[in-house]
């Protein structure tokens, strides 16, 4: 499900994100945005979470008002990976991961054969079937952060939000999870919007990219065609060499 | 590890053995005292009130209805809702050293009983103690409610963590003040506020019940949101809770709970703190069985301590000074057991 955002003002007490940005994130495709620390990646995320509003402006989800879904139906339809995960509780792994069914539950039913089987599919995506009866509380940073990613998987939406989800993982589960996602969008119609430091990985599995810079849309569209050595200049500060590599078949960035 | 998660994947089993432990417990506890009674004359007093008939032994039926059983429901019952409240405030607060008193509870609830005894003993007597504590202690949550809320992050656990301590740091002044100036009958307020089950009536088992039980029934309803409150904010969030509201509601439930077995007993302290935490390693941390686990382990706990008290010790000890002095150092050893092993990361 894409996003359509109008006219939006958004401000903490006295400090202004955005004055009046629009953008349309379609349905269907990896999304990936980028921009420096500070730039507002994160409450651009939690406005079309629901989690934020704006002052001014309407962002509609799937064509229809924020506003009126409620949490609960907002919960099926959109899954968020935050960035920031601690939990001081010893919840088992697949606690932790059944809570991903949670909006697709009675108050009190207990999960039946299809949750039970979302749940155990999502563990086995993201390789943590074989720690499941392990507490959160003892495991390390990233695998942490693979059992919130498995949890969000759960839930099955027809939108993924990831906050920068791979920061903590090593090579091999990041590119794991990134095809992972990517292949769900391609074959599954998922709408992926991931917040995402790494240019290279963003060129390698997203279709669109939003740079933003201090609340402004610097640049949004196409990998080809935002992906250019001013643009990053223009948003990092960073002189850079944008060439085309043979070998993944995609645009990459080296830093000079 | 295996032997464990057999015992996880059924807390119903354990919350049917605390259930019938606390049946045996109440009959075994109104049996014992100063006049020890076999057990079951404490079934056939019950019975005999249950169907309204005469008593076959009037002494008898006036010790165990009239003078054990309240005692033994209210400490059963105030048990339960510290315990439960206990659960809810580590939730909500997402830090398990929270328990009922870390808001000013029981700050506020000793301060508006200090003042009752205050003015009962100068210029109004026939204040009650109770009623004044229990509006001391909701006084004290609105004022929490209204320190931590409004800004940004709305009720979060630091601001309430934070206005909870200036707040009870400010009535304890006020507390101290009252017992300065109450003179030589400050002994009245002290023995007060350690707490004691002595002389409760059925009004008292009856005012806990019915407060303690409305308390537990919204925090079981909420059982799911607060266990995805525990994955912070965002995310709980994001999987369909209302936070802030939620968050309201059950600090509102917790503290009511927690108001009411203050000013029923005076204050008791780490129950609330202690069960959770015996009870996490037991049913794990899934909150919809914590709960209601940690509501009868509770209700125990609290009626043993009692009938420990009152039963076994040569005199009668307050319960406030019996629950600290076990409950203190058992909290060090749950706390250095659980705790030692996991500081890795």
């Amino acid at each position: 499900m894409g996003y359509i955002l109008k006219d939006i003002c958004f401000s903490y007490e006295n400090r202004a994100i955005f004055s009046g940005i629009s953008l349309e994130i379609g349905t269907g495709r990896f999304h990936g945005v980028l921009g420096p620390n500070g730039s507002g990646k994160t409450t651009l995320l939690d406005l079309i979470t629901g989690h934020l509003k704006p002052q001014t402006g309407n962002i509609l989800l799937g064509g229809r008002h924020l506003d009126d879904f409620n949490a609960g139906e907002l919960a099926k339809k959109c899954a968020l990976v935050p960035q920031d995960f601690s939990v001081n509780f010893p919840f088992t792994v697949d606690q932790v991961v059944m809570m991903g069914r949670y909006p697709h539950l009675g108050r009190f039913s207990g999960p039946g054969a299809k949750d039970r089987e979302l749940v155990d599919q999502a563990m086995a995506a993201t390789g943590i079937s074989d720690f499941s009866q392990r507490q959160v509380t003892e495991l390390s940073g990233g695998e942490r952060q693979r059992v919130v990613f498995a949890r969000a998987l759960a839930q099955d939406p027809a939108c993924l939000i990831l906050d920068e989800a791979f920061a903590n993982l090593d090579i091999r589960h990041t590119l794991g999870l990134m095809t992972l996602v990517a292949d769900r969008v391609k074959n599954n119609g998922l709408t992926v919007i991931s917040v995402m430091q790494d240019l290279n990985l963003a060129a390698r599995f997203c279709r669109s990219l939003l740079f933003i810079k201090n609340g402004q849309i610097a640049a949004h569209g196409p990998v080809d065609e935002v992906l250019t050595e001013s643009v990053i200049y223009k948003v990092f500060q960073v002189s850079s060499k944008v060439y085309y590599d043979e070998t993944i078949k995609c645009r990459q960035v080296v830093f000079l | 590890m295996p032997a464990a998660t057999g015992i996880k994947s059924a807390p119903a089993r354990v919350a049917m053995v605390l259930g019938l432990l606390l049946g045996g417990v109440i009959i075994l506890s109104a049996a014992m005292g100063v006049v020890c009674l076999p057990f079951v004359q404490v079934l056939a007093v019950i019975w005999e009130k249950l169907w309204g008939q005469g008593p076959a032994d009037a002494l008898a039926s006036a010790i165990i209805w009239d003078v054990r059983l309240p005692r033994i429901f209210t400490a059963a019952i105030v048990g339960a809702g510290l315990s439960v409240s206990g659960v809810v405030f580590q939730g909500i607060l997402k830090n398990p050293l929270a328990d009922p008193y870390t808001l000013g509870i029981s700050a506020g609830a000793a301060f508006g009983a200090c003042v009752a005894f205050f003015f009962n003993m100068s210029c109004f007597p026939g204040l009650s103690v109770g009623l004044c504590a229990f509006a001391g202690a909701v006084m004290t949550l609105a004022v929490v409610l209204y320190l931590s809320g409004g800004t940004a992050g709305g009720y979060s656990s630091g601001n309430l963590i934070l206005s909870g301590i200036i707040v009870a740091a400010i009535l304890s002044a006020g507390i101290s003040f009252l017992k300065y100036a109450a003179d030589e009958r400050v002994s009245v307020i002290i023995f007060w506020l350690m707490g004691s089950f002595a002389a409760k009536t059925w009004t008292d088992a009856g005012l806990s019940l019915a407060f303690v039980s409305i308390g537990a029934v919204v925090c079981l309803y909420f059982g799911r949101d607060l266990n995805l409150m525990a994955l912070g904010d965002r995310a709980a969030a994001s999987l369909g809770v209302d936070v802030k509201k939620t968050r309201l509601i059950l600090l509102t439930a917790a503290s009511l709970m927690a108001a009411v077995c203050v000013s029923v007993s005076g204050i008791i302290g780490f129950v609330g703190l202690l069960v959770p935490h015996m009870m996490r390693p037991v049913v794990g941390a899934d909150n919809q069985w914590l709960m209601p686990v940690s509501l009868l382990a509770g209700a125990v706990l609290l009626l043993c301590a009692d009938t420990f008290t009152r039963a076994v010790l040569p005199s009668e000890l307050p319960i406030g000074v019996l629950t600290a002095l076990i409950g203190g150092p058992f909290f060090c050893y749950v706390f250095k057991r659980q705790f030692s092993g996991k500081q890795k990361l």
